[in-house]
């Protein structure tokens, strides 16, 4: 089913108060994609799971509550962007290590992760990637992975258009400056 | 008909606010982008193990409770002070009679340098009782609490031990940390 009529499909049965069906397709359509988008921010699988189940878990909770004020797509996204930065963020806290340094491990990690099969051209990116401020970080992989439009990106992380542009020019010049010297 | 020449010549056109000035930034942009696709790829180079979608299925979260927020609301840190003052208060009593039992029963024994009148327990000393109560608070089935609510909407609902601490910390935090803890109940 493809994504627009799953929409379609998904508001109908909210409309409907059929909760449950709402949320199996939502798992069912959303899982990979939103998958990607946490995994791209937390880095490692095992945290990337825990992160998805925690955002289905909201999703679940709060579905009957959805007032369809907005696309089903960006609530999800948001939520887990949510998510992803509250994992993150206490991953810090409770690190040994300076908080400054959770990305830079993170960076050493991927090249003995197992479920990294990157070249050396893409480890550089991800490590480019990591350098970046963490707002920066995201807005680059929705925009240049993930190719979400502005707009949405906008409702997503609650910021305004030209910030995001803004913040994507810094980090393309940032990453492109990065890759040069390595 | 009118002529071309009585048709004022003024552009009727608009451009988004800004668009030239921030033409030159989205140039470089662009040019940037292109300059990591071209030598990069957009390719995605994470895996996840074997089946993991397929095994990725809304019934796992089937036994989860869905948001009504009634018991959540009536599950305030005011309870959890209320329950450890009434706790300590017991322990407290309890204390307290069994010295006025060991006192009557040990008039005679001498009372040594070493040795200390329960009686005088004072309350500095409770906090080496802290061990012992929260073990207590833990061991107390939280379904229980409900019946120091005041709400019968939600007697019918079955929750889960793990359901009902759950909903309380995901309302009353925004620390992962504690959503994390729940999550290996």
């Amino acid at each position: 089913m493809n994504a627009a009529i799953s929409e379609n499909k998904i508001s109908e049965f909210l409309t409907e108060n059929k909760i449950s069906e709402a949320f199996d397709l939502i798992v069912n359509q959303y899982k990979k994609q939103l998958y990607w988008h946490i995994r791209k921010i937390v880095i490692l699988h095992e945290d990337t799971d825990d992160v998805l189940q925690n955002t289905f878990i909201k999703v679940w909770r709060y579905l009957e509550n959805f007032k369809q004020d907005s696309k089903i797509y960006t609530w999800l996204y948001r939520i887990a962007t949510n998510e992803a930065i509250t994992f993150i963020n206490n991953k810090k806290k409770k690190s040994e290590e300076p908080i400054e340094n959770y990305e830079y491990y993170l960076s050493n990690t991927l090249e003995s992760d197992e479920y990294f099969e990157g070249n050396e051209a893409q480890l550089i990116l991800q490590k480019a990637i990591l350098t970046l401020p963490e707002k920066q970080r995201i807005v680059f992989n929705m925009k240049y992975f993930d190719e979400i439009k502005y707009e949405d990106m906008s409702e997503i992380l609650e910021t305004s258009t030209g910030a995001l542009k803004a913040s994507y020019h810094h980090a393309v010049k940032k990453i492109e400056s990065f890759i040069k010297r390595h | 008909m009118k002529s071309l020449n009585n048709i004022n010549k003024e552009n009727t056109f608009r451009v988004p606010e800004k668009y030239f000035e921030d033409f030159n930034k989205e140039i470089k942009t662009k040019i940037s982008e292109e300059y990591l696709k071209q030598n990069i790829g957009k390719e995605n180079p994470f895996i996840v193990p074997e089946d993991y979608f397929e095994n990725f299925s809304p019934e796992i979260f089937r036994n989860k409770k869905r948001a009504k927020g009634k018991v959540i609301k009536l599950l305030k840190p005011w309870f959890s002070a209320a329950a450890g003052i009434i706790v300590i208060f017991a322990l407290w009593q309890f204390l307290l009679t069994n010295t006025d039992i060991y006192k009557a029963n040990n008039k005679n024994i001498p009372k040594t340098e070493n040795s200390q009148n329960l009686a005088e327990i004072n309350n500095n000393d409770l906090q080496y009782l802290e061990p012992e109560i929260d073990a207590y608070i833990n061991e107390v089935d939280i379904n229980n609490i409900y019946e120091y609510t005041n709400d019968d909407s939600d007697k019918n609902t079955e929750y889960t031990d793990n359901d009902a601490v759950y909903e309380y910390f995901i309302d009353y935090t925004d620390d992962y940390e504690y959503t994390e803890i729940i999550a290996e109940l």
